[in-house]
């Protein structure tokens, strides 16, 4: 499955406002996305389009080259979207997976009970009767569960306690299959950090940064380092072990992993593009 | 078909049903005791408005004032139900849920007017007759002699006789119907207050077509022409206008998004 937003424009009914203007995006299969941007930039909008929830003004967001907006069946069985906040049905967990299963073609039972377990939870549960963090774990399980060619996931670690956090970030890892897309739209940059293979960065109608884990990796080093030795630095924070820092990687250099935060100012400043 | 697969409806109408039954449950437990409420208040209101002397009448005018009032209360009752075929998706989270099913626009329109129309019989009509049982068991049980509010009611339906005939009364449906489709197209297109905002733009349109009727110098005379023919033409009207507010519903409802800040689906 491929995802396809070409020349893309949208803004909601009544404003004058365009979210995106021209914007343009593609999505392969077997990544995990990581959608970052400041708050108002059109993370949750960009979702809601590529899930079909919303219809662009001009230009197409397409799943296998069909229009998402046009809601249908065959693309909505393989779109899973776990919204940052959502209502459950008052009934119990077995009969809501009952009744929502039959949907999705792929649904894995073995998989559902799997992350449940590891969330802790059992299958008897009453859904009306959880706490919006129980809600969340429930419903990221039955996400996984569906086994869906897309996942999209809005603030999916709000919410969730420290232990939880974790669990998350094994499960998706475990449950991720070759054909999968996975977006996941975040302000918990450090929750998600490591599951990440490609970045994306949006501000006001345009992409900052549209680039692979790996490629940030083979370009800059993030590490602590002294007032001394800025030198090459394009960004610093000052922390309590020295100053947090991203500098321009050089030959024969170690790869560090991406701190997101860093990475996130510094592109939003302009420093790195 | 590629708009519609059985299997899938058939899992819609489940899920419909397994998320609206409580409201359904609710609806009718309402309708019950609104048309419980009616024969109470119609029979203790005769008694001490009147000085019942032949009791066979009097309770037999009371069903008959109770059976019209429940009539007016039933019709209202479908009119609210159509126009809150969607108010469980009016918050953002449901709508999101809804419009996220894996099932076409068709199949997830008609699984919900499917359940209105159980909700219209199970609410409006059933109750009905159950609240008609418990009369007749309170009746015997006072040792009043007994009537049935029901049959009062089948009475009073328009029905085909010497005066009309069986296109007229078709008419006289369809029209209800028509209003009926107004109110299932309020529904779709208004997010919040649904019948009110519906009951508001049929009285703003039915004062200015009256109005322009009057301002036009019409007056309702008889006339040479055939009275079949004039039966007829409504009827195809009537049926015009019931397949356009329902297209339009379903049109309106195939463009749905999850915009919150808007009054209406558009």
């Amino acid at each position: 499955m491929k995802i396809e937003v070409q020349n893309m424009s949208f803004r909601y009914p009544g404003q004058s406002e365009q979210v995106f203007d021209g914007f343009s995006l593609q999505l392969e299969e077997n990544k995990i996305y990581g959608l970052l941007g400041k708050n108002g930039t059109g993370k949750s909008t960009l979702l809601y389009l590529i899930a079909g929830l919303l219809r662009p003004k001009s230009g197409s967001v397409c799943c296998d080259g069909i229009a998402t907006y046009k809601k249908q069946a065959e693309i909505l069985e393989e779109i899973f979207l776990v919204p940052e906040e959502f209502d459950l049905p008052s009934m119990t967990l077995r009969r809501y997976v009952e009744l929502n299963s039959q949907f999705y073609p792929r649904f894995s039972q073995e998989r559902l009970e799997a992350c449940l377990r590891d969330f802790e939870l059992t299958a008897d549960l009453n859904l009306g009767a959880l706490s919006m963090g129980q809600k969340k774990k429930v419903f990221m399980s039955f996400a996984l569960a569906t086994n869906t060619k897309v996942l999209l996931m809005d603030e999916p670690t709000n919410g969730l306690d420290i232990p939880s956090k974790s669990q998350f970030r094994k499960m998706v890892a475990q449950n991720m299959s070759d054909d999968q897309i996975i977006i996941i739209s975040t302000h918990q940059v450090h929750d998600v950090e490591a599951l990440l293979d490609h970045i994306l960065m949006l501000n006001q109608r345009e992409l900052l940064l549209n680039a692979s884990v790996q490629e940030i990796m083979d370009k800059y080093v993030f590490e602590y380092r002294q007032p001394s030795e800025m030198e090459g630095v394009l960004y610093a924070e000052p922390t309590l072990q020295g100053n947090a820092v991203m500098a321009v990687r050089q030959e024969g250099q170690a790869e560090t992993q991406v701190n997101l935060e860093l990475l996130f100012n510094a592109v939003t400043k302009g420093l790195v593009k | 078909m590629k708009n519609f697969n059985m299997t899938r409806f058939g899992h819609v109408l489940k899920l419909d049903f397994a998320e609206g039954r409580k409201a359904m449950m609710w609806g009718a437990l309402c309708m019950l005791l609104l048309y419980l409420f009616f024969f109470w208040f119609a029979y203790n209101i005769g008694m001490h408005s009147y000085n019942v002397t032949n009791w066979d009448s009097y309770i037999q005018h009371v069903c008959e004032s109770v059976s019209a009032f429940s009539m007016i209360a039933m019709y209202i009752f479908f009119l609210i139900t159509a126009s809150t075929l969607y108010r469980g998706e009016q918050k953002k989270q449901q709508r999101i849920a809804w419009l996220m099913l894996p099932a076409t626009n068709l199949e997830k329109f008609l699984s919900r007017w499917i359940y209105m129309l159980v909700f219209m019989l199970v609410g409006g009509v059933l109750t009905i007759v159950l609240a008609d049982c418990i009369h007749i068991v309170w009746l015997q049980i006072a040792d009043h002699p007994v009537h049935s509010m029901t049959k009062a009611l089948v009475h009073n339906l328009p029905h085909t006789s010497q005066y009309n005939t069986l296109i007229e009364i078709v008419n006289i449906y369809l029209s209800f119907v028509v209003i009926h489709s107004l109110f299932l197209l309020g529904g779709v297109f208004f997010k919040k207050f649904h019948f009110i905002a519906t009951s508001a733009i049929l009285a703003i349109v039915f004062s200015v077509i009256v109005w322009t009727i009057n301002s036009l110098g019409y007056r309702d005379t008889p006339t040479q022409s055939d009275p079949t023919m004039s039966d007829i033409v409504w009827m195809c009207i009537n049926t015009g206008i019931i397949t356009v507010f329902t297209w339009l519903a379903y049109w309106l409802f195939c463009r749905y998004q999850v915009v919150t800040h808007k009054f209406a689906n558009i």
